[in-house]
């Protein structure tokens, strides 16, 4: 199987410039001196990174010499099944599997060409070429050419959705195609940086059948209410997958699809319970993967209204929250201290803005701002007695966000406050925060790799910025207007001062979710990645082959 | 027939054997005996702790809930107080998953969870503690609900906890049995709740029920009759040899937990629970194995060395009935063996020393014959030649006489060297020639020869030749030696006034010529021998005449035969191939 290749990516997407001739290059072939498609050059990931991508070129080479030996015969078709448990749709999944974008998110937020092989931006950032892979076809045979990519990128512009999922696609003026394998976007504003990074845009067609087609390494065969097929792209322009079907099965809980795993009827099991990934981990036939989500889970202020209007009063009740008493109980330590960004992202250099618990600091700030301590010589007062009460709506999910709400409840009673909590349904919950009435709310924040979500959360204008929280309002723009790398690592640098400074929430934790994966396949696992990412590189594992653990 | 030395390893291998066999079997039945009495006890031991252990967990947890429905019963509590008190649990203890104090009539005093409660307040009719069957949550976890009776001024309230069983399971994992050996845990209604072996929770998650397995119902059944049942007999109800769902053997091994009517089971190979025993009884048949092979090596190895001497004598024998008798053994020691050695010895010495003396004596009796033998025949000879000599003298003048001493010295002379040569030939034997020979002529001559001594002797000399002159190819003067001897031997034997009888005959193709004489006649007993060397009937000669004549006769391709009647008279018959006559020879012959 010659084609089979790696999927390209680059070095942090960071704009540069020299004088008058500033251009912006992305191109997979320039950055590693080969066609792209071929195995990337890691020289300029950190060291760990390296060390970590070059065992996973080292899996590859073995899943290359594995297929030259018919690890997977024609014959015998590889099927691999995915537990998928209900309610959460199988869309995000069939989507990630059936559908390559335009540019791909790097674990830094950096973009890697995908189906675009490079791109370039004007100097004055109001213009973005970008020059397609020309080996790209759809899942029903035709070539994927520059007018199919401007196709979806139009058909992105006429969501009614479409601003709120990247706010910076409200800048394209226009679109054109200049070639059979080029575009270029024009925009109004100098804002080319957050467009390049916005364009995770998956490149779909109608088909014959009027079904939309991609060009991802499977396509969709057959789909009814509990089962959903996938078939191998024979043509995917990275190689075909040594999986022949990937069939996707939905489960009425996580219990059922952990039976079904445990007895070897599915291969992966798509997300596992926290409570249950020691005893699943146990079991030798499976493997956990687990990764740091890109959700937050924080307690967002009403910052519009008393008395979370006042900074000081949520600084003060930041300091006095144990994130780290959160992880190991509610979470079982599996889950990560929350900045209330993907500091993971290269426009943060590294820098990770995180509330020490301190509740003596707390209890000063509080006091300082006039709210005293209660007696504690009345205890049987009708009420806990607080300096303040304040009520926060949490979704009434048992699992996870009840353990937390109610650790952040009784922390916030060691400073004095009581918070009441109202727990309601998630479609409650989200009613109730666009409008005004509510004093706080417990809820996950997208903290995606995408500069965009931070617009959508914390920019007044943002379609999720329930806090109505304004102070970030300038240093956002200037992130959204930022030609350069130093602009826009500035601008973000200063966002993520006004966050911490200003605490529009208390960013508590950032939970781990854990994928099974039966070790009848070999995994690709790249650091920081999903390894549903990398599904399509998956084979079935053979001892004369190095197993996951050599890439580990 | 098996030699000595076979029966004596067989001998000695037979008693080494059934000891050995008899201790093996005796071995090998009170080591597995033991074996499996020590590993069965062993497991039915892990299994009483384990259910122990799970006795005290759950009571443990009971403990906690009526330790906190007492601090709800007996403290007069704010509600949120007692909410605090409640969430407080649930999140110091994770064994708690929800708490929720129900009024008498159902309704939430309050609870844990934020929102609405997911327990149910127990039956009114329920008797505390109540503790509800195990099942497992969307976590994956095994969990249960205990309900607590809490006396409050309104009235019985009820204490509900979702008890989660994590630790359960924590528990029943960490329970070893060697290195494959599980413990699992079954709940009352035969519903499987824990399972040590992480490959086999898949089991639990499907609600696998082993209400039938012989050992939970042994296990009720034990602890239904628990205090009238012997306590041997409930405890072989426990354990069970059976096979698992691969077909493998397990030993299995019950334990109940009383209170809360479960059953702990421990499950392990039989392969790996007796791999001792397996080891121990492998190594114990190839000690007897090898304690059998060395027993019989050594058997081997002594009963040669027993028995070497024997065979050492048997050798002797054989060589001394050989004839080899200078054969010595060699018997060291000094057994009865080497005094047989030494005896033996001594006789084959003795038997030697015999045989020299025999063949001494026989020597000295040959040389007597030889020299009777040398005198009677060269005597008559020289004898003839005297008196031809003496009558020379006085008939000198006489020319027939002179003829007549001319061949009658002649003859004698021949007469003797014929003596001399028949010695020679004993001692070297001359070649014979062959030419064409007139059977008639030959007898003829030899006859006229024999006539004077015949009439000497009173005895008649008739010859009968054949009409068709017959001729042989044959060695004349061999023949006539051949024919002097028989016919001198004819004339011996008879008595005065008996006949000799000369015949040539033709018969067919071959020609027979016979000696027949009226004499004594040869007693049978020594017909068979009369053609061996130095074999004579008479009193005198070397007895060499007829084994002459018969080695004469064979060599020339006839046969000799004798027929004999004592008192009677005997027949030697001579035949030979007839040959056609060659004119010029037969002329000339």
């Amino acid at each position: 199987m010659t084609g089979k290749r790696q999927r390209a990516s680059i070095p942090p997407g960071r704009l540069s410039g020299t004088g008058n001739t500033r251009t912006v290059v992305r191109t997979a072939q320039s950055q590693r001196g080969r066609p792209a498609g071929e195995p990337r050059t890691i020289r300029s990931l950190p060291a760990r990174q390296r060390r970590r991508s070059v065992a996973a070129l080292a899996l590859l080479v073995a899943s290359l010499g594995a297929c030259s030996v018919g690890t997977s015969s024609t014959s015998d078709e590889v099927v691999l099944t995915i537990g998928y448990p209900a309610p959460a749709g199988v869309g995000v999944l069939t989507t990630m599997l059936t559908r390559d974008l335009l540019i791909h998110s790097g674990t830094d937020g950096s973009g890697e060409p995908m189906l675009a092989k490079s791109w370039s931006a004007t100097d004055d950032g109001t213009s973005v070429t970008i020059e397609l892979r020309a080996d790209v076809i759809f899942h029903d045979g035709s070539l994927v050419t520059a007018v199919d990519a401007k196709a979806s990128l139009d058909e992105l512009l006429t969501l009614p959705t479409r601003l709120e999922r990247e706010p910076v696609l409200g800048d394209i003026e226009a679109i054109v195609v200049e070639g059979s394998h080029r575009i270029r976007i024009d925009l109004t504003r100098s804002s080319a940086q957050l467009l390049l990074l916005a364009l995770g845009v998956p490149i779909e067609k109608s088909g014959p059948g009027g079904d939309s087609v991609g060009v991802g390494p499977f396509y969709l065969e057959t789909q009814d209410r509990d089962v959903t097929t996938l078939r191998a792209h024979n043509d995917y322009y990275l190689g075909r997958s040594d999986i022949d079907k990937v069939v996707i099965k939905t489960y009425s809980s996580v219990r059922m699809a952990w039976a079904a795993m445990m007895r070897s009827e599915i291969d992966v099991l798509f997300d596992i319970p926290i409570a249950a990934r020691e005893f699943t981990e146990a079991d030798t036939s499976v493997r956990l993967f687990s990764r740091d989500t890109p959700y937050a889970y924080a307690l967002i202020f009403n910052t519009r209204r008393p008395p979370f209007d006042d900074y000081k009063l949520r600084v003060a009740l930041s300091h006095s929250v144990d994130r780290q008493a959160i992880i190991d109980g509610a979470l079982r330590g599996q889950g990560s201290i929350a900045s209330g960004l993907w500091s993971s992202h290269w426009v943060y250099n590294g820098k990770e803005l995180t509330y020490d618990y301190d509740p003596v600091a707390a209890d000063r700030q509080l006091t300082d701002i006039g709210l005293v301590a209660p007696s504690r010589d009345a205890p049987t007062s009708a009420t806990f007695p607080s300096r303040l009460r304040f009520t926060a709506i949490v979704v009434d999910d048992r699992a996870q966000l009840e353990p937390i709400a109610l650790e952040v409840q009784r922390q916030l009673r060691h400073v004095g406050v009581d918070m009441q909590i109202d727990a309601k349904s998630r479609e409650e919950v989200f009613q109730q925060v666009d409008g005004t009435d509510w004093d706080a709310a417990l809820l996950p924040l997208n903290t995606a790799r995408s500069l965009g979500r931070l617009y959508r959360y914390w920019h007044s204008s943002g379609s999720s910025a329930v806090s109505g929280f304004t102070g970030a309002d300038v240093a956002l723009e200037a992130l959204r207007l930022a030609s350069t790398e130093a602009e826009a690592m500035r601008a973000a640098g200063a966002f993520q001062q006004i966050l911490f400074d200003k605490s529009p929430a208390i960013f508590l934790t950032n939970p781990e979710t854990t994928r099974a994966v039966s070790r009848r396949f070999v995994v690709l696992d790249e650091p920081g990645r999903d390894v549903i990412e990398t599904l399509w590189q998956w084979h079935v594992a053979d001892d004369t082959f190095p197993t996951e653990a050599a890439v580990n | 027939m098996r030699s000595i030395t076979t029966r004596f390893v067989m001998l000695v291998a037979t008693a080494a054997v059934v000891p050995l066999l008899l201790y093996g079997a005796v071995s090998v039945y009170s080591l597995r005996a033991g074996t499996r009495q020590s590993v069965t006890n062993g497991n039915l031991n892990v299994a009483a702790r384990a259910a122990e252990q799970i006795e005290q967990y759950i009571g443990h947890h009971v403990r906690v809930l009526e330790s906190l429905a007492a601090t709800l019963r007996e403290t007069e509590l704010q509600p949120w107080q007692e909410v605090v008190i409640l969430k407080a649990y649930v999140l110091d203890l994770d064994v708690f998953r929800e708490l929720t104090l129900f009024a008498s009539d159902g309704s939430v005093i309050a609870t844990s969870r934020l929102g609405s409660p997911g327990l149910d307040p127990p039956p009114t009719s329920a008797e505390p503690p109540l503790i509800a069957e195990v099942s497992v949550d969307d976590d994956f976890l095994p969990t249960t609900t205990v309900s607590l009776a809490v006396t409050r001024p309104e009235g019985r309230a009820w204490l509900v906890g979702e008890v989660s069983l994590e630790e359960l399971w924590r528990m029943v994992d960490r329970i070893r049995v060697g290195q494959q050996g599980f413990a699992l845990v079954v709940a009352e209604g035969g519903q499987l709740i824990a399972h040590g072996d992480p490959d086999q929770k898949a089991r639990i998650a499907s609600g696998e029920n082993l209400a039938d397995h012989a050992l939970v119902r042994a296990a009720a059944a034990g602890r239904s009759t628990a205090s009238t049942d012997d306590t041997d007999s409930r405890q072989s109800d426990l354990v069970l040899e059976t096979e698992d769902d691969n077909g493998r053997g397990v030993l299995a091994a019950a334990a109940a937990v009383p209170s809360l009517n479960w059953t702990v089971i421990v499950e392990q190979p039989t392969s790996e629970a007796f791999a001792l025993f397996d080891r121990l009884e492998t190594q114990l048949v190839f000690v007897i194995l090898g304690a059998l092979v060395l027993t019989v090596a050594f058997g081997y190895y002594w009963g040669r060395s027993f028995i070497r001497p024997i065979l050492a004598l048997t050798r002797g024998t054989e060589a001394i009935a050989a004839g080899h008798l200078e054969e010595r053994v060699a018997i060291g020691g000094t057994n009865e063996l080497h005094q047989l050695g030494e005896s033996f010895n001594s006789m084959a010495e003795r038997l030697g020393q015999l045989q020299d003396d025999v063949r001494r004596q026989e020597r000295q009796a040959m040389f007597g014959r030889i020299a009777a033998g040398l005198v009677h025949d060269l005597s008559h000879p020289i004898q003839n030649i005297g008196n031809s000599c003496r009558l020379i003298v006085k008939l000198f003048d006489d020319s027939d006489y002179r003829a007549t001493f001319r061949r009658t010295v002649e003859r004698e002379f021949s007469s003797i060297k014929r003596v001399l040569e028949d010695l020679r030939n004993l001692a070297q034997p001359t070649p014979l020639e062959r030419f064409p020979v007139d059977i008639n002529r030959s007898v003829a001559d030899v006859a006229e020869s024999m006539h004077a001594l015949a009439d000497t002797a009173g005895v008649g000399l008739e010859t009968r030749l054949s009409v068709d002159r017959p001729v042989i190819e044959g060695d004349l003067f061999a023949l006539s030696r051949v024919y002097r001897n028989l016919i001198l031997n004819a004339i011996e034997a008879t008595a005065r006034g008996g006949d000799v009888t000369l015949l040539v005959e033709e018969h067919e193709a071959r020609v027979r010529v016979s000696i027949h004489d009226t004499g004594t006649g040869i007693p049978r007993d020594r017909l068979e021998n009369i053609f061996e060397d130095f074999e004579t009937t008479k009193r005198r000669g070397l007895g060499l005449g007829l084994a002459i004549s018969r080695k004469i006769v064979g060599e020339l391709g006839g046969d000799i035969t004798v027929t004999s009647t004592v008192g009677r008279g005997t027949t030697f018959q001579l035949e030979f191939d007839r040959v056609e006559a060659r004119p010029a020879v037969a002329a000339a012959s």
